[in-house]
């Protein structure tokens, strides 16, 4: 319960976010719109190895994180991320084409603060990121 | 000489008479020959007519078999032999249950073929997909044999291998499924990019640019709403449509469609009008998919609407259901199109400037959505004078020992 009220705490200020997605040219149009209309600072990663060691050495505020992706994919990641104290806090938002009902829930009981479905609108996308730390 | 004469007279009356008969004997011996022939005639027929129905049902392509009330075989053909891997039965045996038998075996579900088909006293004909144990599937019909004097003499089996046909089919909608997956992923980055620029996000761009950008922006949007459809309707299909059921009030999901649908009714200067005699009433349903089905009828309305009209959205009790009823006024629907109305790619008569705008899914998928609520959906539609969508679902009772909150 600590943890989570921490981790709330924390969320309703982003100064920063990694976007996590082995598409470039998503990546690419996600990391604009982070920092353009979200005023972030942004890093990435295109894999979910690559993720990892970002998140980690970077410390993000919130993690967008694609869930299919090659080898390590975005529920295995997120369970790695859990793993490891220094990121084991940061909230993880889910970015995938994959969106029945069932999903979603599923997605919530590993874990994750909330899912973004593709495609997304990016000139809403930080709104909804900060609404869905926001819990709403 | 009275002797004589007697005796004369009686010798010509005999004459006469033998030759009567004589004539007659002939008549009869040429009716006879006449009736033999004709009966010899229709035996030919007959067996011509046996034959012909033999190698008739022999070069058929279906598997055909067919049993007498008391269980003899009357025909079968090689090719039902071949299809279900038995051997042919004999016919005029007595064995039609043992065929049956054998057949069973090669089902996917013996008893329950067995039982489905082994009622030769059924009266009624009906056609069912049966699946056999290697894989393969057949389609079967069947139907009672009835003499002209309408006794029942037997019944009729015909089995179409369709094995090949249900492949195309399942390959023909994983295909559909993974194109339409498969587009999302560039959409996406495709419809970011024209979404940050078309919002001057990325600075200002020269009006021409920007026309462009706006040109590409409401294309792509398009093609992201067309993959969406694509792929509500394939999911439709497959009976794997997920709802996320809960108790909602009807009014405020059908208040929450039209304000998202204003500014498409804006564009287009048609106004959405409510009129509710169901406040508070609430229906067990998906919200999401419910705000789906009313904005295809919103936006249909306003598409066939003229400038400056009005789309009123009743609400109404019907019995133990609600009805949502969509109205315009715009150039309705003619007769002979009704039927295709709810059909895939059914766009009918839309004014040449409007029709980009759909995808052509709209109506099938609203019908897929309020089928899977327990619902019906119907139109009523006048050519010149508009038309009249309109969905029924059932009002959520609460139980006896559920909270009652009105």
């Amino acid at each position: 319960m600590g943890a989570r009220r921490k981790r709330r705490g924390r969320a309703l200020r982003i100064n920063k976010i990694l976007i996590v997605d082995d598409d470039e040219d998503i990546r690419a149009v996600a990391e604009i719109a982070a920092r353009r209309i979200g005023n972030w600072e942004v890093v990435s990663a295109a894999s979910g190895e690559e993720a990892l060691a970002i998140a980690s050495s970077e410390r993000p505020d919130v993690i967008l994180l694609d869930v299919m992706m090659p080898q390590l994919d975005g529920l295995a990641t997120l369970a790695k991320l859990r793993e490891e104290p220094t990121t084991a806090g940061i909230p993880v938002i889910f970015l995938t084409a994959k969106v029945q009902p069932h999903e979603i829930e599923a997605y919530r009981a590993r874990g994750a603060h909330g899912v973004i479905s593709k495609p997304f609108d990016v000139t809403t996308l930080p709104d909804e990121i900060r609404g869905i730390l926001r819990g709403v | 000489m009275a002797a004589n004469d007697r005796s004369n007279a009686e010798i010509a009356q005999l004459e006469a008479r033998v030759s009567t008969l004589e004539q007659l004997l002939e008549v009869y011996e040429r009716s006879v020959l006449e009736q033999s022939e004709r009966l010899y005639a229709e035996q030919e027929r007959m067996r011509l007519q046996t034959t012909l129905l033999e190698s008739q049902g022999e070069a058929s392509l279906e598997g055909v078999l067919s049993v007498s009330v008391d269980g003899r075989i009357l025909f079968a053909n090689r090719q039902l032999a071949q299809m279900w891997g038995v051997d042919r039965p004999v016919i005029g045996a007595k064995a039609y249950r043992e065929t049956l038998r054998s057949m069973a075996e090669r089902s996917a579900d013996p008893d329950g073929f067995f039982e489905r088909t082994a009622a030769v006293g059924d009266e009624r004909e009906s056609s069912q997909e049966i699946a056999l144990a290697d894989g393969r599937t057949f389609d079967s019909y069947t139907a009672p044999i009835r003499s002209q004097e309408g006794q029942l003499l037997g019944r009729v089996w015909h089995f179409r291998e369709i094995t090949a046909l249900k492949e195309i089919g399942r390959m023909k909608d994983e295909f559909i499924s993974a194109v339409s997956h498969e587009l999302r992923t560039p959409l996406t980055s495709i419809r970011g990019s024209l979404d940050l620029m078309a919002n001057g996000v990325m600075g200002s761009l020269s009006t021409e640019s920007m026309t462009l950008a706006k040109i590409a922006q409401a294309n792509c949007q398009r093609l992201v709403r067309l993959v969406d459809d694509v792929l509500d309707v394939e999911k439709i299909e497959a009976g794997q449509l997920a709802l996320r059921l809960e108790v909602i009030g009807l009014e405020s999901v059908v208040e929450q469609a039209i304000e998202s649908m204003r500014p498409f009714g804006a564009a287009r200067c048609v106004d959405f009008q409510i009129e509710s005699s169901i406040q508070g009433a609430r229906v067990n349903a998906d919200s999401d998919r419910l705000i789906q089905v009313m904005e295809n009828l919103l936006s249909n309305a306003a598409k066939y609407s003229q400038d400056g009209a009005t789309v009123l959205v009743r609400l109404s009790r019907r019995g133990a259901r609600l009805r949502v009823a969509v109205t315009d006024w715009g150039s309705g629907i003619a007769p002979e199109l009704h039927g295709q109305v709810f059909e895939r790619f059914a766009q009918i008569d839309t004014p040449a400037a409007r029709k980009a705008e759909g995808t052509g899914l709209g109506l099938n998928i609203a019908r897929g959505i309020v089928t899977r609520l327990g619902g019906t959906i119907d139109f009523e539609s006048e050519p010149g004078a508009g038309s009249t969508f309109h969905f029924d679902l059932p009002e959520w009772e609460p139980g006896e020992s559920a909270e009652v909150a009105r």
